[in-house]
């Protein structure tokens, strides 16, 4: 986190229960919207609550300022006999009102838990000296690292006990991986890290270079396809690699209006010349030359038409098309085959009327129906092409082209871009 | 208090509890057709700053029965008084009619050559400073009957018809020839009306049969048996604890030792029929 953008978190506040004063602040690591007398009064009940909100998540905003808290109460008629037989804490995180509370809920539980059980153990928290010596710069620091590290902390608390939080970034749910996905790498990972990957990252992650897609990468590396997407998911999830479209000559792609991003930025365009220039090739292209290459990716012309025109020596035409689908640049037009058979729209109720067909008539004709029925609409030829591998041979195939399939009187159809 | 008088607890079972936190509401039937609505308000100043800012609406309008505990031990009287003249300018706002009980507890802890003292002393501040409202002062503890007779008095004061029951004990009285009859409040076994015709030397006998009793009660359903009624007899008097309307209990004292058990209970089956028709006819108002 840069010093001029907000804090991850503001500040800690450790409240307890007094049986003469009620809730009051014991420490906080700094001031906030929530420190003031009149303002702690508002939230004191919520701060520290009847026994119904204990162990909840409870979460206040004053301003700017959220407030996370976790009220713990411990009730031990023996050792708090003189506190009314309960022992009743919160220690709340403060937060910026914008940033996703979900965000930290797991840290907070955490620190609630630890504290509790050091308060049980020794006495952490009703013992005043221990207090003062280990909780208030425990706190400190804690808020100090998170802030530094933007997400984590690990710090001693008291003897032994070293108190690891992370902070939880939330992110969406990765999407389906097709067979005819390539993933290609966003950001850099450490490959010294390579070892505390799961075993199937490890297998998978060598054959990820942005040329291959998930069939190939399951071919060439041995493994079930249904895992591979598995691996591919994970890595999606954290924002390691990103999926694109197969390259091929034949394919069409059209500018995106992200372009505009890239006319201004100068470290982007630098980036992109770099990435993009051939092996061998004894200088970079220009910027210019690119930017041309890209924009003649007008209207969804074929890769190979744009090559032919350019005439570009030093710039790999796939690593272009590659780099700039994975930013975004351009956006691939996928070709749609729509049958016109009407029969795979009622294949309910052929099937159903074929109940007493033979053995060998029946396997034959799924295999029509099915890749008629892949025509519906909702694949495009690459999925087709890559369906096409499983049906028609075991070996390692090259792709085919639609057109060459084995399919049977094709009936009409009709091809959508889009 | 409110665990010991409306739920059952002994004393010893009310150190197990916690504090109050904030306000507390909570409903007892009393005399059957009684709700009793106790609002109990934990005492940490910083829910005491509250109620009488925030909170005052809320918690002081439609009040029948203000009950203040002062400990007596506290360090802070001032800061107790405060508090409680801040109580008396809210009730004076939004319940002007609601009778005011001062209850002085933990007396148990003060030596007992002292407690006269004391509370008279404590008596007198608070009378002064409660003008122009009145209030009662009790001196309590858990662990004596000094708590019954606060909450035998507080409770008095919400029984519907108390000047018509205290009638018709007269009359049965006289009728039967007892010394003294009570009118004990079923649950709680607090008294809630009496009838004396021969004058005893023990004012604090009322609260003391409340106490023995309830701890008898609660003995009882240790070994979950219920208590239904009680004779005592020797030489001098005769004392029969009977059920007497669903909601009330009755302890008759007879000192004629010609008079034999079997006639004042018969006396008191036939009693049973005109109190319970008293209640009716006041569960009707």
């Amino acid at each position: 986190m840069t010093s001029n953008s907000t804090p991850v978190l503001y500040a800690i506040q450790y409240s307890e229960f007094d049986i003469k004063k009620g809730a009051c602040v014991y420490y906080e690591t700094m001031k906030t919207n929530f420190s003031e007398d009149q303002k702690f009064h508002w939230i004191r009940n919520f701060v520290c609550p009847e026994p119904n909100l204990q162990n909840k998540l409870i979460v206040l905003s004053i301003e700017n300022q959220k407030l996370l808290g976790c009220p713990v109460i411990i009730s031990d008629g023996e050792k708090y006999k003189n506190n009314r037989n309960e022992f009743r804490f919160n220690a709340c995180f403060i937060i910026p009102s914008q940033a996703d509370a979900l965000k930290y809920e797991v840290a907070v539980r955490k620190l609630a838990k630890y504290l509790r059980t050091l308060e049980i153990d020794s006495c952490f928290l009703t013992d005043e000296s221990l207090k003062k010596q280990f909780l208030k710069p425990a706190l400190d620091e804690i808020v100090r690292q998170i802030n530094d590290s933007g997400e984590q902390c690990s710090v001693k608390m008291y003897s032994s006990v070293f108190v690891n939080l992370k902070l939880l970034e939330q992110r969406a749910e990765p999407p389906p991986v097709a067979s005819s996905d390539v993933p290609m790498f966003c950001n850099n990972i450490d490959l010294s890290d390579l070892e505390q990957m799961d075993p199937m990252t490890q297998r998978v992650i060598a054959s990820i270079d942005g040329l291959r897609h998930v069939n190939k990468i399951s071919q060439d590396t041995d493994t079930e396809l249904a895992l591979v997407k598995a691996a591919m998911q994970n890595l999606i999830y954290h924002n390691v690699i990103r999926l694109v479209p197969i390259f091929s000559y034949k394919n069409r792609y059209i500018v995106t209006p992200k372009i505009h991003e890239l006319y201004a930025d100068v470290n982007l365009q630098k980036e992109l010349v770099f990435f993009v220039v051939r092996n061998g090739a004894k200088d970079c292209a220009s910027f210019y030359e690119c930017f041309r290459m890209i924009c003649a990716f007008d209207h969804g012309s074929l890769v190979k038409d744009v090559v032919n025109k350019m005439k570009a020596n030093n710039i790999d035409e796939k690593k272009l098309v590659q780099y700039c689908a994975l930013k975004g640049y351009l956006r691939r037009v996928r070709e749609y085959r729509i049958s016109m058979d009407e029969s795979i729209y009622m294949n309910n109720n052929t099937e159903t009327s074929n109940g007493n067909a033979e053995e060998v008539e029946p396997a034959k004709s799924k295999f029509k129906k099915t890749i008629r029925d892949l025509c519906d609409g909702t694949n495009d030829t690459d999925s087709i092409a890559c369906h096409g591998y499983i049906f028609t041979s075991r070996s390692i195939p090259t792709a085919r082209k639609p057109t060459q399939q084995p399919i049977t009187p094709m009936d009409s159809y009709l091809t959508l871009w889009k | 208090m409110r665990s010991i008088i409306f739920a059952n607890y002994s004393a010893k079972d009310t150190r197990r509890l916690g504090a109050t936190m904030d306000v507390e509401q909570s409903y007892v039937r009393f005399l059957g057709n009684l709700i009793l609505n106790l609002w109990d308000c934990g005492g940490q100043e910083a829910f005491m700053e509250c109620y009488f800012t925030a909170q005052k609406d809320n918690i002081f309008k439609n009040v029948e029965v203000l009950i203040y505990v002062f400990d007596v031990q506290s360090q802070e009287l001032d800061k107790d008084l405060h508090y409680y003249q801040s109580c008396l300018e809210s009730i004076l706002q939004h319940s002007s009619h609601a009778k005011i009980f001062c209850l002085v507890h933990k007396m148990d802890l003060i030596s007992e050559d002292m407690r006269e003292t004391i509370f008279a002393e404590r008596q007198n501040i608070l009378t002064d400073l409660s003008k122009p409202l009145q209030c009662s002062c009790f001196r309590t503890s858990i662990w004596d009957e000094t708590l019954y007779k606060a909450w035998s008095q507080i409770v008095y004061q919400l029984v519907p018809n108390v000047k018509g029951l205290e009638k018709t004990l007269t009359n049965f009285a006289e009728i039967i020839d007892a010394d003294e009859i009570l009118l004990f409040e079923k649950a709680t076994f607090l008294v809630i009306s009496h009838c004396t015709r021969k004058a005893h030397r023990d004012p604090r006998r009322f609260e003391k049969i409340s106490d023995i009793i309830k701890q008898f009660k609660l003995s009882c359903s240790k070994l979950t048996a219920a208590f239904q009624s009680m004779e005592v007899r020797n030489s001098t008097f005769a004392c029969f604890i009977e059920l007497l309307t669903p909601n009330t209990y009755v302890m008759v004292v007879i000192s004629d030792p010609t008079i034999s058990s079997e006639v004042t209970l018969m006396n008191i089956r036939n009693a049973r029929k005109v109190f319970e028709k008293l209640e009716k006819d006041v569960a009707r108002n």
